[in-house]
């Protein structure tokens, strides 16, 4: 690998980091090495000497330097009561902080770091000694211990720089050791780590190659705040007479013999050390905040790099690139992250996916032949639908360009219905489902239409068009109208709070008039209902295990009556027997008539048991949409038609797979997004997207495919209406 | 609540933090067996008849085998005897009971100082992330932090004491204005003597001192809550609160930020240590009787003796304090208790 | 049934010949740190048990749900865990006690592939680093030429060509199949003897499952392999597998041909697996299920005798009843009666998590005792749950009441229908410990 790339791919964090953070870290860098500067260049910059009392031996005359000199051009920080040029025993003090901290930072990492490898990885007797021993250090005041250490060593050896920096040194051990121990551990849970040893590989490898160089990583964070803190601990033991000894110059011993300068009002030999020990600790510190930004995962940047989203990108020029078609709506601010934007880390080739076109958008060749919308058909005609979707996008901002992970989408829900929303990862159906309660992360963007039908008469009831909805009618919706379950229930309860409480929030929230008996009778009936007993109806969520959670979760997403219920991928963490108990309960939920199921999965056998229809989503468009038994007997689709067979099931014989992976959705190609990999690819697939259209031989009215081997999927086809 | 699995809980904590109080009893030990000679010899060595100095390593068992002055070490620290000083007639015990309530004001100052605005500023400023108010307050924390006490306590006394007089420069309400001495803690005092003018008098000398140390401070816990309340905020039970409808302001103060506050209630406890090591600083600024000024003392005298009575008594406050900690966790963590 | 391609492979299996793993009553059981002072130290009774060997040239399928164990039965077989008792022979040798330096020179043979791709490599090392690092540890190349060499060619035989390309890139930049074609060449270099596959397509789209099953499958043929399939998907595990065993907390229940357990399951666990499973037909979608009620425990404190008997839908009177199971009956029982029935019970009975728990039964301590004894012969006389089929005796016992359960042993594993089964269904076997 090229120098220019292992460069380009070590700096690949930091350009994905948010703009402050890299602000940070430059002002940060730029401050440290200004002080590096400074330090190494030291006695050329100050025409004085920090300890000096003539200017020149050669010319006795000019005698002792003016004590107390205010600043002036001659002294620019003024002189001290010896004598001395302030200015120059700032830079001088620089210099003597940068040696310390240098050298006892070093002591701390040499050994602490080894240690906390080594007690992370061994673990047992030898990480319980030194476990407790550390913590007992690092709990510990670390300024007295520092104090009483360069005290014993001044009086053991000799106190001097050797004496100060070891001091500060064996304090700041324990932390090398915690930081480093704690990311050992959690690398050596890592299967890779296992890996290797069932290569066979020695211990000391599986430690360096396989552990450490994925621990190092941590250490420039720690180190840069450990300087900082060394630099504050070395001043504070000047101050106290336990540091660096005089006639050297010693920041914090000079602001220690300043002290008698306060009281008559010389305030120039106290203030410059100072502001030379928080500009450099700024500095340092500025340096390790921006790296535990880019580096920490948990903080990383989602949805705040990269350019922002203005609406659809609709026609060739950039210019009119905002102004959509139909109405946008900018990121809910309520919502703060939620799904990772999907697609956005699939690569398709070792050579990297091909480049973005231009910052606000993709290839914009074949945008006007964009399809008017097909007439998409209700499964039970002449009732309005409680679910309307009509052009539905939703996109992410990317470091790399705006990512629309849903694309075009149209469908209707009829009361009662259970629609399945069936596709692979990077499909777009996670961010469909989030976007119906317009739950968007920041960065996000959802435009369109979203009609959500009127729940009956009375206030709160009428018909709602989500999409463009105001935050406090986004709010009275969610868990009310509309409830989304989530997939992974382990984490989606507050760990602080009961389950009833819970409940009782949710149902407060948009039935406040409701008495607290008539809100625990709801509760336990919808528990009950959902099979946790009522004396567990107290309890926290970790005394649950994985299935009563989403139990719990399918329990808060019905107990107020929706008129929709969206769940994502419900099963998918649980168990083959967990997840048949929840199917049935969802099955049920479909057989009552009030209730609309939006069912998100990968599961070709789980839209088969809950649905009634299906859409199948790829690249974020639908390509086939019908009654369940349409599409899973004759589907018209090639990309449905390589789902079924790739599909293992127990009567499977014969294993077929789709060639290929799903496109890139910043840069999506031509035409139909499935053509590199369709077994029925036609030239004509590449030039135009296909619109929905009835596939001739399909029995039912209903049933939608959008690919050119149908006539009227092709724009330049005529309509279906149209055909004589 | 379930109080056996508690008490089994707390049983099994206590016994965690036993070898921790040992090794650094015996760390603080050992550290001052390595000068050569012994104690006594070396601080008043040169003062003293030789024959003095013998009576004296007799009275304080010094000629007895290291292991039997360990174990006599060991079972003062858990009983209350940390040695009597060369340089002073009080036991140790005296000195700490005369020096330690001073100090301990001090640190519950600052404390109250630096949590108030560090966890109020670092909350607005992990909900606001990289707007101006979390760049502004995130910055005030890392500056604030990088001034050293000593020096802000300088400042705050030159400009505040001797340049506008609105402070004392330095001390604690003595004399007339002191309470009647009942605990040594003066603001408990006067409370319980209701007097009120000591109470004004303790509270007006404790304000310059407590403030400029909880300032330097609070920024770590600004840092500190920011960052966890920028976790929080993105855990998957906040969104999930969303979908269901709960007001911005319920999920804020209900999840995010009681779940951030979890971990910041660990590290309270270590801030209480901190503040103890770096109040040494506060109290030498502004002449402050307590601990720590008596620590520089010992020191300055080289009295081995009392330097390590106090060290000792620091470690067991900070090992007690730690337990404390454990306790208040498991008592706010369910998931702890059960 | 395999696919045809590979059948030859697999029945050159000799059946009943000498297997290539024996395992005998192994057991892997991890303490559990109670904290200093807990009474007793707790254990995670992970494998607690198991017997079966593996053929060589077959697939042998390791068919569980999370928390059975199967994992740590993987880990165990290549001794990434140590087995706290049983035997493991390994081409006639126990290798149960052997320690890590016995063991690294037999590593060559065996080979681990995981199921998450993205964490199973490396990081800090390119492809060719990493993918090639087994040949290093056992001294199959004179040198990095050599080894890259190997690495390219092992590249391009697990359909990632050309391998001069990848060789120098890290892992992170490829796609999920991609990964776990690393994985598998990783894995495969050595050229091993058997290698463990802990589900290794579960992380991958359904799309491009097949080609990795189809890869490995292939490589199998050609080096001559023997799986240990490692999996929750049952379908799959059919699909692949000459034999398959079916593990439920820490045992195996049912194991032998996979053919005859699927169609003629013996155990009610591996039925309710079965009819567990979602098909991709809409018109079976109403079907009978007879599912298990609950889920797994943990495998510290298993069940009494049968460890699936609190689920099991056909369980009965031998089956291992014990008082848990009449606290959960309570408990199942008051979501589906009305709440005034609910109060009355719950009034009976007093809190349940009050009630003590015996080996030989429990005790009611709180609650009302003449209501409670009433109710439950009116619970034993209507037949409300085999568990009553079991109870011995409802007794005053102090303030309370105390309802004892006759034994009930585990069951040992017989051989029904050319499998072995571990059931009473087939006629109670006890099993000794």
């Amino acid at each position: 690998m090229s120098a220019r790339a292992r460069l380009a791919r070590t700096a690949a964090p930091f350009r994905a980091a948010t703009r402050t953070a890299q602000v940070l870290i430059v002002i940060g860098v730029l401050m440290t090495l200004g002080f590096v500067f400074v330090a190494t260049l030291g006695p050329t910059l100050a025409p004085y000497e920090p300890t000096q009392y003539q200017v020149d031996p050669e010319e006795p005359e000019a005698g002792q330097l003016p004590r107390l000199e205010e600043p002036s051009s001659d002294h620019l920080m003024g002189t001290n009561r010896d004598g001395f040029d302030v200015f120059a025993r700032v830079i001088g003090g620089a210099r003597v902080a940068m040696i310390v901290v240098l050298v006892s930072t070093l002591i701390a990492l040499l050994v602490g770091v080894p240690l906390g490898l080594l007690a992370g990885y061994r673990g047992g007797r030898l990480d319980r000694i030194l476990v407790t021993t550390m913590d007992a250090i690092y709990t510990f005041p670390s300024l007295l211990l520092a104090i009483v250490v360069a005290f014993l060593f001044g009086e053991l050896f000799a106190p001097g720089v050797a004496s100060a920096a070891s001091a500060v040194g064996i304090v700041y051990i324990p932390q090398y050791f915690r930081v480093v121990r704690n990311h050992t551990l959690s690398v050596k849970q890592e299967p890779f780590v296992e890996g290797a040893r069932s290569l066979g590989a020695k211990e000391r490898t599986v430690i360096t190659r396989y552990v450490f160089f994925n621990v190092v990583q941590s250490v420039p964070v720690i180190f840069t705040l450990n300087a900082a803190d060394a630099v504050l601990t070395l001043a504070s033991l000047g101050f106290l007479g336990y540091g660096v000894p005089p006639p050297a110059p010693e920041w914090g011993f000079d602001i220690q013999q300043a002290t008698q300068d306060i009281t008559s009002g010389v305030w120039w030999t106290t203030m410059w050390p100072g502001v030379a020990i928080i500009l450099l600790v700024t500095g340092l510190t500025l340096v390790g905040e921006g790296l535990n930004d880019v580096i920490n995962p948990l903080l990383r940047a989602r949805g705040l790099s990269g350019t922002k989203l203005r609406g659809a990108p609709i026609g060739g020029s950039d210019a009119d690139a905002s102004l959509p078609r139909g109405r946008a709506k900018a990121a809910d601010r309520d919502a703060d992250d939620g799904a990772d934007p999907p697609g956005a880390t699939t690569s398709t080739s070792p050579n990297g996916p091909h480049r973005a076109d231009g910052p606000d958008g993709p290839a914009t060749a074949d945008r006007d032949s964009l399809p008017p919308t097909a007439p998409v058909h209700s499964a039970t005609a002449g009732v309005e639908p409680v679910l309307k979707v009509r052009d539905l996008r939703v996109g992410y901002r990317t470091p790399r360009g705006p990512l629309w992970a849903v694309d075009g989408v149209d469908l209707d829900l009829a009361p009662g219905e259970a629609l399945g929303l069936v596709g692979e990862s990077g499909c777009g159906k996670s961010s469909l489902s989030r976007a119906l309660l317009n739950l968007m992360p920041p960065g996000g963007l959802v435009t369109g239409q979203i009609t959500l039908a009127a729940r009956g008469d009375g206030p709160g009831n009428e018909e709602i068009e989500l999409v463009d909805a105001s935050r406090r009618q986004l709010r009275s919706i969610r868990g009310d109208r509309a409830s989304l379950v989530f997939q992974e229930p382990m984490t989606r309860l507050d760990p602080l709070m009961r389950v009833s409480s819970h409940f009782r929030e949710a149902i407060k929230a948009h039935r406040p008039d409701l008495s607290n008996d008539r809100v625990r009778e709801l509760t336990e009936t919808a528990l009950a209902k959902m099979g946790i007993p009522r004396t567990r109806v107290d309890n926290y969520p970790h005394e649950f295990s994985g299935g009563m959670r989403q139990r719990i979760m399918l329990a808060l997403g019905i107990v107020l009556q929706p008129q929709l219920v969206i769940a994502d991928e419900p099963t998918t963490s649980l168990d083959v027997i967990v997840e048949a108990q929840i199917l049935d309960i969802l099955a049920e939920l479909r057989r009552d008539a009030d209730v609309g199921l939006v069912m998100v999965t990968h599961n070709l056998g789980i839209v088969a048991e809950t649905c009634d229809r299906v859409a199948v989503m790829y690249a974020g468009k639908i390509v086939e949409m019908g009654p369940v038994e349409q599409v899973f007997n004759a589907p018209a689709h090639p990309y449905t038609q390589g789902l079924m067979a790739s599909t293992i099931s127990l009567e499977t014989t014969e294993l077929h797979s789709i060639e290929g992976s799903p496109p890139d959705l910043i840069d999506p190609p031509d035409g139909c997004r499935f053509a590199a990999r369709c077994p029925a690819v036609m030239d004509r697939c590449t030039e135009v997207i296909p619109r929905l259209t009835r596939p001739e031989d399909t029995a039912v009215d209903d049933h939608l495919a959008a690919c050119i081997l149908h006539p009227g999927a092709d724009p330049a086809d005529p309509l279906p209406d149209e055909r004589s | 609540m379930a109080s056996s699995s508690m008490r089994r809980y707390l049983l099994s904590r206590v016994a965690m933090t036993l070898p921790m109080l040992l090794i650094l009893l015996t760390v603080v030990f050992l550290m001052l067996r390595v000068i050569p000679g012994d104690p006594i010899a070396a601080t008043v060595g040169d003062r003293v008849s030789s024959e003095e100095l013998e009576n004296r390593r007799e009275a304080a068992g010094l000629n007895d085998p290291l292991i039997v002055q360990y174990g006599r070490y060991l079972l003062g620290a858990v009983t209350g005897d940390f040695g009597n000083p060369v340089t002073d007639r009080r036991t140790t015990v005296q000195v700490i009971a005369d020096t330690f309530p001073a100090s301990f004001e001090l640190v519950v100052v600052a404390m109250i100082v630096a949590v108030g605005f560090g966890v109020t500023i670092g909350a607005i400023a992990g909900r606001l992330r990289d707007t101006p108010f979390d760049v502004a307050g995130r910055l005030f924390g890392i500056v604030s932090y990088a001034a050293p006490v000593f020096w802000v306590a300088l400042l705050g006394q030159l400009y505040l004491s001797v340049r506008l007089g609105w402070f004392p420069t330095g001390g604690r309400a003595s004399g007339f204005d002191a309470p009647e001495s009942i605990t040594g803690f003066y603001v408990l005092d006067s409370l319980l003597t209701w007097d009120l003018s000591a109470l004004g008098a303790s509270l007006y000398h404790l304000i310059l001192p407590g403030f400029t140390l909880g300032l330097v401070f609070g920024g770590i816990f600004l840092r500190f809550v920011r960052v966890n309340m920028l976790q929080t905020l993105r855990a998957d039970y906040v969104e999930a609160a969303h979908a269901r409808g709960v007001s911005e302001r319920l999920v804020l103060f209900r999840h995010a930020f009681k779940n951030a506050m979890v971990p910041v209630v660990t590290i309270t406890g270590l801030q209480f240590a901190l503040l103890l090591g770096n109040s040494i600083l506060t109290e030498r600024v502004f002449s402050w009787p307590g601990l720590g000024n008596a620590l520089l003392s010992f020191l300055g005298a080289r009295d081995y003796v009392g330097v390590q009575g106090i060290i000792t008594f620091y470690a067991v406050v900070v090992v007690v304090i730690s337990l404390l900690i454990d306790v208040v966790n498991a008592l706010i963590d369910p998931r702890i208790r059960h | 049934m395999s696919d045809p391609a590979a059948a030859t492979t697999s029945s050159s299996s000799v059946d009943g010949g000498e297997p290539l793993l024996d395992v005998v009553d192994l057991h892997t059981h991890f303490p559990v740190r109670g904290g200093l002072l807990s009474r007793h130290k707790d254990v995670v009774r992970a494998v607690d048990g198991v017997t079966f060997d593996i053929q060589p040239g077959e697939v042998f399928g390791l068919v569980g749900e999370s928390g059975s164990g199967k994992t740590t039965l993987g880990r165990t077989l290549l001794k990434l865990a140590d087995p706290t008792s049983g035997s493991l022979i390994y081409q006639g040798r126990d290798i149960a006690g052997y320690d890590e330096k016995q063991m690294r020179p037999l590593r060559r043979e065996l080979a681990l592939v995981f199921q998450d791709p993205n964490a199973s490599l490396n990081p800090a090392m390119t492809v060719a680093q990493g993918v090639g690092h087994p040949l290093l540890i056992h001294g199959l190349v004179d040198g990095r030429a050599q080894m890259r060499e190997r690495v390219a060619a092992m590249l391009e035989r697990v359909g990632l060509t050309p391998g001069e390309r990848f060789l120098d890139i890290y892992p992170q930049d490829l796609s999920g199949g991609q990964k776990q074609r690393l994985v598998i060449a990783r894995a495969l270099i050595t050229e091993p003897k058997f290698v463990v596959a802990d589900e290794p397509v579960a992380a991958l789209d359904m799309s491009v499952r097949a080609r990795v099953l189809e890869l490995m499958l292939e490589l199998q043929r050609d080096l001559g392999l023997t799986y240990l399939f490692i999996t929750h998907d049952l379908a799959t595990a059919r699909f692949l597998c000459d034999r398959i065993g079916i593990l439920y907390l820490g045992n195996m229940v049912e194991w032998g041909d996979a053919d005859s357990l699927f169609d003629d399951p013996q155990h009610p666990y591996t039925r309710s697996l079965l009819d567990a499973i979602p098909l991709p037909d809409p018109r079976r979608r109403d079907r009978d299920k007879n599912l298990p009620v609950g889920e797994m425990p943990d495998a510290q404190t298993p069940p009494k005798g049968c460890r699936f008997h609190p689920r099991c839908p056909v369980a009965f009177e031998p089956c291992g009843w014990e008082g848990a199971d009449l606290l959960a009956f309570f408990e199942r029982r008051w979501t589906v009666v009305d709440g005034d029935q609910v109060e009355s019970e719950l009034a009976a009975t007093g809190s349940l998590q009050a009630a003590d728990l015996r080996d030989d039964g429990v005790r009611f301590d709180a609650g009302n005792p003449v209501a409670l004894s009433k109710l439950l012969e009116q619970l034993r006389t209507e037949q409300a749950h085999p568990l009553f089929d079991a109870v011995t005796g409802i007794e005053r016992d102090g303030g309370g009441i105390a309802v004892t359960f006759g034994d009930g042993p585990e069951p040992d594993l017989q051989t029904i229908a050319g499998r072995q089964v571990a059931c009473h269904l087939h006629g109670t076997v006890p099993r000794e410990r």
